[in-house]
């Protein structure tokens, strides 16, 4: 009786940490063989005799619709088309990085890509391993850093602007407003600069925010939030609340009302429904990073890039015209009025001639939007 | 001014009902199971399993009540499994409770990603949320109208299944059976009770109870899964079970407790300028000062039979000796 209450304990336990491990560790995507096939410069040449290599470590599974899968499309891409060697490996949130990070380390990359890797962590191994190198390309919000650590800072707070304008220009209410995963200055960094967009273009507006206390996972209290503010008048919502987030373009969409999209092209989730996304263009960085070093130009510290650098803009940027086609009549009539008072606003603050309020370096013109 | 006040309210009411459901089901199901002496610490797998079979059962049969039927029975064999390995083979009803939960979290990721090649979010245009259903004749009573009125089947259900619950567990001779196993295994079983045949029924009742609950989660409330759905709404139902003091009627006024908090706090921050870090904190503390009153209640209960009893064996002892003298 007992060993077979341990014979089953054992089975559960084994079949559990199985489970588990199929969740986490998936076997790294190494496309070499099947990518070589097709490329036919590869087949031209003989095999180098060490290839570039180089993993992404991804602080949650893929499918968030937002910045992870964007770093995908960007590591994908630098497999697809430079002479490398990748791989991916999800982790399933803080408890697991630090050994996805290692697995990694452990798996003789020339870099090791860590996505929004909780800040201790990350630092800790790379003053562990110091020969190793590692790239961040985004978010990792840390004074300073090892030599051995090159990180990308996006700013994102131009693109938030000219997503205020639209929704500034859009709104019959005059009422807008936006879901935030939670209240740090990264956050806010998209949020006053959405605000400050609205209010350039329609000065009585009101703009709303709600905080859902960097609870990222739970789309139930986001659809929640955002119906909350639609039943308050609003008619335009930004979110920037990762899944929590596509609870708030479901209730847009269950209440007939309207989005705006955060990260990645989001436009496409519900079509007529997200206006316009805010990209932040992580799968540039990506790539850049796994170029950049391959090229010998590893850059240590930190590198703050925004607009200019083309890793901020809307989805419009890139073609995305899934709402000019689905949206109703009335709206996308205004729609080419828009995106020329865009383009404006877009040269003005190329040219240094406009401010953006941005949340992590604050300067007088965020005073009026707190 | 007042009419939009009102409005606001209703709007408030009824976003806090909606966030209570899941947990309110839930947590009817783990009350039931506190009722019948096991405490249930996988609330949340079970949830889980519910949202993840059901909006799956949706998208296979077409039909999101046969996906909310299908997360119900897929519940109470989950119950059933429970069950089995703690009344078979006494396993440690945390170390079940884990490895449930566990097991769960991690085979919905597995499945996710085996069939749909997604981990994230699931979804498909074909899949259908519950409607909304009307009221007739209630609808249109103002204000109590739009408070009862216009929500969808599992919202109903889990105030029918509250009604009958308490019926049940208060007044039918089974309710007290369940009543007499949790209180005491051993002397129910002396008086002929069969503990481990409730102990089967609570745990599969409870378990199709939370699946209900997670079910409205992805086919109620939206129309997608995400990974990790329940996103501890299972642990907040164990709370809102004790809290409640495993009484159906409690148990409904405390998620409901939790749920408007819950929407309050969204609206709160949105209105006022108060920081949203102490508006987020408000579900917390009213959960922490009704706690503490259902504990200050319970030790003067405890107070007050400990105090009959004393009389009561003084009054025996006075009794016998009485009896002796004469």
């Amino acid at each position: 009786m007992r060993s077979r209450l341990f014979q089953l304990l054992g089975l559960f336990s084994v079949l559990s940490v199985l489970l588990a491990a199929c969740g986490s560790a998936v076997p790294p995507v190494v496309p070499t063989a099947a990518a070589d096939s097709t490329n036919p410069a590869a087949t031209d040449a003989p095999a180098p005799v060490a290839k570039f290599k180089f993993s992404l470590v991804l602080p949650n599974p893929r499918g968030d619709h937002s910045f992870i899968d964007a770093s995908v499309v960007g590591a994908e891409k630098a497999m697809n088309e430079l002479p490398v060697e990748g791989s991916i490996i999800e982790s399933q949130g803080i408890a697991d990085q630090e050994s996805a990070l290692r697995s990694a380390i452990s798996m003789d990359n020339d870099i090791v890509l860590a996505l929004a890797i909780e800040p201790d962590t990350l630092i800790n191994l790379a003053n562990e391993y110091p020969n190793q190198k590692f790239g961040v390309p985004s978010e990792l919000f840390v004074e300073t850093t090892p030599d051995n650590v090159s990180a990308f800072q996006i700013n994102v707070h131009q693109g938030a602007f000219l997503g205020g304008l639209v929704a500034g220009s859009l709104t019959k209410t005059k009422t807008v407003g936006a879901v935030l995963g939670g209240d740090s200055n990264g956050l806010n960094q998209f949020f006053y600069a959405y605000k400050q967009g609205v209010l350039q273009v329609c000065p009585d507006c009101k703009v709303f925010v709600s905080y859902l206390n960097f609870d990222f996972g739970n789309p139930t209290l986001g659809k929640e939030t955002a119906l909350g503010q639609y039943a308050q008048g609003a008619d335009i919502i930004f979110q920037v609340a990762g899944r929590s987030g596509e609870g708030v373009i479901s209730a847009a969409k269950e209440k007939g009302l309207y989005a705006i999209g955060v990260d990645s092209n989001q436009d496409d989730i519900a079509p007529g429904t997200v206006i316009v996304s805010v990209m932040k263009r992580v799968d540039i960085t990506t790539y850049l990073l796994v170029k950049n070093t391959m090229d010998g130009n590893f850059k240590p510290g930190f590198n703050n890039v925004d607009m200019k650098d083309g890793v901020v803009g809307l989805s419009w940027d890139v073609g995305s015209t899934t709402f000019a086609d689905q949206g109703p009549a009335e709206m996308t009539a205004k729609l080419p009025e828009i995106q020329k008072l865009v383009e404006e606003y877009r040269t003005k603050i190329l040219n240094n001639e406009f401010e953006v309020c941005d949340a992590m370096n604050q300067t007088a013109v965020c005073d009026p939007l707190k | 001014m007042d009419g939009s006040n009102g409005l606001l309210i209703v709007d408030l009411l009824r976003s806090g009902i909606r966030l209570a459901t899941p947990i309110l089901l839930a947590a009817l199901g783990g009350a039931i199971s506190n009722r019948a002496g096991v405490l249930d610490f996988a609330l949340e797998g079970k949830m889980l399993l519910g949202s993840f079979l059901g909006i799956l059962a949706a998208f296979w049969l077409h039909n999101s009540y046969g996906g909310a039927l299908v997360a119900v029975l897929a519940g109470g064999l989950l119950g059933w499994i429970f069950a089995f390995f703690y009344l078979k083979y006494k396993v440690d009803l945390v170390i079940l409770a884990i490895a449930i939960n566990l097991l769960i979290s991690e085979g919905t990721v597995f499945f996710l990603r085996t069939f749909y090649g997604n981990v994230g979010s699931w979804t498909d245009a074909s899949i259908q949320q519950l409607p909304d259903i009307q009221i007739p004749i209630v609808k249109n009573i103002p204000v109590i109208g739009q408070l009862l009125s216009g929500y969808n089947a599992i919202i109903y259900a889990s105030w029918i299944l509250t009604a009958l619950l308490y019926v049940v567990l208060f007044y039918t001779p089974f309710g007290r059976h369940i009543r007499a196993v949790g209180e005491n295994k051993e002397a129910a079983k002396a008086l002929g009770i069969n503990v481990a045949r409730i102990q089967y029924f609570a745990l599969i009742l409870g378990g199709g109870m939370c699946a209900l609950g997670g079910a409205f989660l992805s086919i109620g409330h939206l129309t997608m899964f995400t990974r990790n759905m329940s996103n501890g709404r299972g642990w907040m139902a164990v709370t809102a079970a004790l809290f409640g003091m495993n009484n159906p009627i409690g148990v409904f006024l405390a998620s409901l407790l939790i749920g408007v908090a819950d929407a309050l706090a969204v609206r709160l921050q949105m209105l006022t300028t108060i920081p949203p870090m102490l508006i987020q904190f408000l579900p917390n503390v009213l959960a922490i000062l009704a706690l503490v009153l259902v504990g200050l209640r319970n030790r003067a209960n405890v107070a007050l039979i400990r105090r009959k009893f004393s009389l009561k064996s003084q009054k025996i002892s006075e009794d016998g000796k009485s009896e002796a003298i004469s």
